[in-house]
């Protein structure tokens, strides 16, 4: 191939390529983009419109030898300054609402990108214009608006984040009355939402973040009211729902989620997340519960232990407000009332310190009696057995410091084991008669040889034991707020033999 | 770089978007994508960011089909418009054959066109590119706004700001009406095949 018919050959290819490129690269349908959300929206083809003519014609490439992307003519022309006029000559006297509204519209999104006085100044210029046909409750919003920008130009910093969404609640029920005239309730509604957050802002009295929460709110209204109803919204959660959650509902049309279909999945989507968040508190609670009841009654870890409780409590009290805001049953989580922390709950007397059961966050009940004259009180779960208690077998126990539970028979052949409980019940009675416990007073082993006593009372725990010698036979009561009593554990008898 | 592989008999072209943030390059892409024949455009390519700026960039191939036996194909690219993404739109420029610059039209975007444009200029020049030898063809978008009261800059300005030298082509455009979106894309189109054949077959010869 020579020179000549290779070039040939690329200008051959050029060409058709060319002409591809105008046959392909043409718009098969008419669309329009939303700015700000990138929204694509098919356009339904409209009869010939002026506007577009006169806009059309200032799209031409300005570059003389550029392919002309729309024909002009001296009519059309014509056709454009004429219109110009129109629209100058009606500006002078009253602006047509549509037209007024789009400016208002387009100042708004300019605003959105930029605060600057020049925007501003437009802005309430365009806001000053009279405008034909709006009622009285309406013509209130442009002066509302127009005071709001010199707010905001007046402290662009600081007024700007609760300003902004105040001026397009105005333009919102602008929008709504204009062009939305079947709604004239609901323009009513969206205005009075409006006209409510713009005085906000204007009497400026209002501390600007509750200013811009009521904002909020105040928007939510108003796109409610351009959408279905809250009770159609929540007639169809309802189904969805199964009608578990009613109160629900109505949180989801106050979420403003708009076109019912999307509402009803929402509302289900909504329950679904709420029922899954409470199920994670409740098993973050019960994970707790164990280790706070761990914690308890462990000497040097009151402080982990107050943290967890306090933790604890704070989940339940989250989970049973939540609870109850979507109208289900809030079952608390059971915490073993051992983990109550002895010197936290039971500011217990640690033998020796002067100390009192609590009423409300102690044990459910508790072996009662007196011990010197002074009411005492024991754990249920540390007391193996109680019995009368003879002044000899006092006397003997007291002497060697240590009580046999073998004394507890009654008759050579009897049991020991039927007649303790707790750890004790679960040992054989060959090792229950070998067993010794040792004998503790109650302010101390050098008080504990009174020999007034007529009840023992043995107690054990995790192989720690001791047997104490009180006045009365010990009664297994529910603490009460005018009975209160010092606490005996073998924890505070071990600390008062230390 | 574009491919011009004469055995498989493709060709390959890659044109930029370029452009200050928020000025509409990705709107473009989006109008042709939207507003195209599905067999003429591919899948686009786009990080979605709910009508928020270009993260990275945008990518919609188009495919002209069979021409005199070859493959020809052009790829469309924007990149992120903010002024902190220097590095991707170094990296997405490499390799370009054509550009679209999408000036916008608010006053208040002047400086940043002029910023921009610089911007296109120098890291073409790091790639050994000049700015008058590529395609280039400049739109300016956003023109509907001037019939509004928000302060838009005239053709004029624009012309002086960013054309004055260069006198390359220019289409006035509203990319979110589709108004000079498919003019642009022709003429870079057109300009660049010339570009790319001129560059590697005529070059051969």
């Amino acid at each position: 191939m020579d020179q000549k018919e290779k070039l040939n050959e690329i200008r051959v290819f050029t060409e058709e390529v060319e002409g591809t490129i105008d046959s392909l690269f043409n718009p098969a349908k008419k669309i329009e983009i939303d700015p700000v959300t990138n929204e694509v929206r098919e356009v339904m083809p409209e009869p010939v419109d002026e506007e577009a003519v006169e806009f059309e014609l200032e799209s031409a490439p300005s570059v003389s030898d550029a392919p002309s992307a729309e024909e002009s003519d001296s009519v059309e022309l014509d056709l454009t300054l004429e219109l110009e006029s129109e629209v100058d000559s009606s500006t002078e006297t009253t602006a047509p609402p549509e037209e007024w509204l789009r400016k208002i519209q387009e100042h708004m999104m300019t605003l959105e990108w930029e605060v600057t006085p020049e925007i501003i100044e437009n802005f309430s210029h365009t806001l000053k214009e009279p405008i034909t046909g709006l009622p009285e409750d309406i013509a209130v919003l442009p002066d509302l608006m127009v005071q709001a920008l010199s707010i905001l130009r007046s402290e662009t910093d600081n007024s700007a984040g609760s300003v902004l969404p105040a001026l397009k609640l105005g333009l919102q029920a602008l929008e709504k009355y204009i062009s939305d005239t079947d709604h004239e309730t609901k323009a009513a509604h969206a205005t009075e939402a409006a006209v409510k957050a713009l005085k906000k802002i204007v009497s400026g009295g209002q501390d600007s973040r509750e200013s811009e929460s009521e904002t909020t709110q105040a928007q939510e209204t108003v796109q409610t009211a351009g959408a279905p109803s809250a009770s159609d919204i929540q007639d169809h959660t309802a189904d969805l729902v199964a009608g578990d959650t009613p109160s629900l509902d109505l949180d989801e049309a106050s979420l403003g989620l708009t076109p019912a279909s999307e509402g009803m999945g929402a509302g289900t989507t909504l329950a679904e997340d709420i029922m899954e968040h409470l199920e994670v508190l409740r098993k973050s609670t019960e994970k707790i519960a164990p280790v706070e009841a761990l914690l308890a009654g462990r000497e040097g870890l009151e402080k982990l232990y107050k943290l967890l409780h306090g933790l604890r409590t704070d989940l339940e009290s989250e989970r049973k407000k939540l609870c109850q805001a979507v109208g289900v049953d809030f079952v608390p989580v059971q915490v073993e009332k051992s983990a109550v922390h002895p010197q936290q709950s039971a500011p217990a007397k640690a033998a020796g310190h002067e100390s009192h059961v609590p009423v409300n966050e102690g044990p459910e009940q508790l072996f009662i009696t007196h011990c010197d004259g002074v009411k005492v009180a024991f754990l249920p779960q540390e007391v193996c057995c109680h019995f009368k208690a003879s002044s000899k077998m006092i006397k003997k126990s007291l002497k060697n410091g240590s009580f046999a539970l073998a004394q507890l028979k009654k008759w050579p052949w009897s049991k020991i084991s039927k007649l303790v409980s707790g750890e004790l019940a679960s040992l054989d009675d060959k090792a229950l008669q070998k067993l010794t416990l040792p004998v503790k007073g109650f302010q101390g082993s050098e008080k504990a040889s009174s020999g007034e006593k007529r009840w023992g009372i043995a107690l054990f725990k995790n192989n720690r034991g001791a047997v104490l010698f009180v006045d009365d036979e010990p009664q297994l009561v529910a603490p009460s707020k005018d009975s209160e009593s010092e606490l005996i554990t073998l924890e505070s008898l071990s600390r008062s033999a230390a | 770089m574009a491919l011009i592989d004469l055995s498989r008999k493709e060709v390959h072209c890659k044109i930029v978007y370029y452009g200050p943030g928020r000025g509409g390059k990705t709107t473009n892409l989006l109008y042709i994508y939207n507003a195209m024949n599905n067999g003429v455009r591919g899948k686009m390519l786009t990080i979605e960011t709910k009508g928020d700026r270009t993260l990275f960039f945008d990518l919609l191939p188009l495919n002209l089909g069979k021409v005199n036996g070859f493959d020809v194909r052009i790829q469309l690219y924007t990149v992120p418009g903010q002024t902190i993404y220097e590095a991707t739109r170094k990296l997405v420029l490499k390799g370009v054959d054509g550009v679209v610059f999408v000036a916008d039209s608010l006053r208040v975007r002047r400086e940043k066109n002029i910023e921009s444009f610089n911007d296109l200029k120098k890291n073409l020049t790091e790639y050994g590119l000049s700015i008058e030898e590529i395609p280039l063809v400049l739109q300016y978008n956003k023109r509907d706004l001037a019939n509004s009261a928000i302060p838009t800059l005239s053709v004029d300005e624009l012309e002086s700001d960013l054309n004055n030298e260069l006198k390359a082509i220019t289409f006035e455009a509203t990319a979110t009406k589709g108004i000079g979106v498919f003019e642009t894309l022709k003429e870079i189109s057109k300009n660049t095949i010339r570009y790319v054949v001129k560059k590697h077959l005529l070059a051969d010869i």
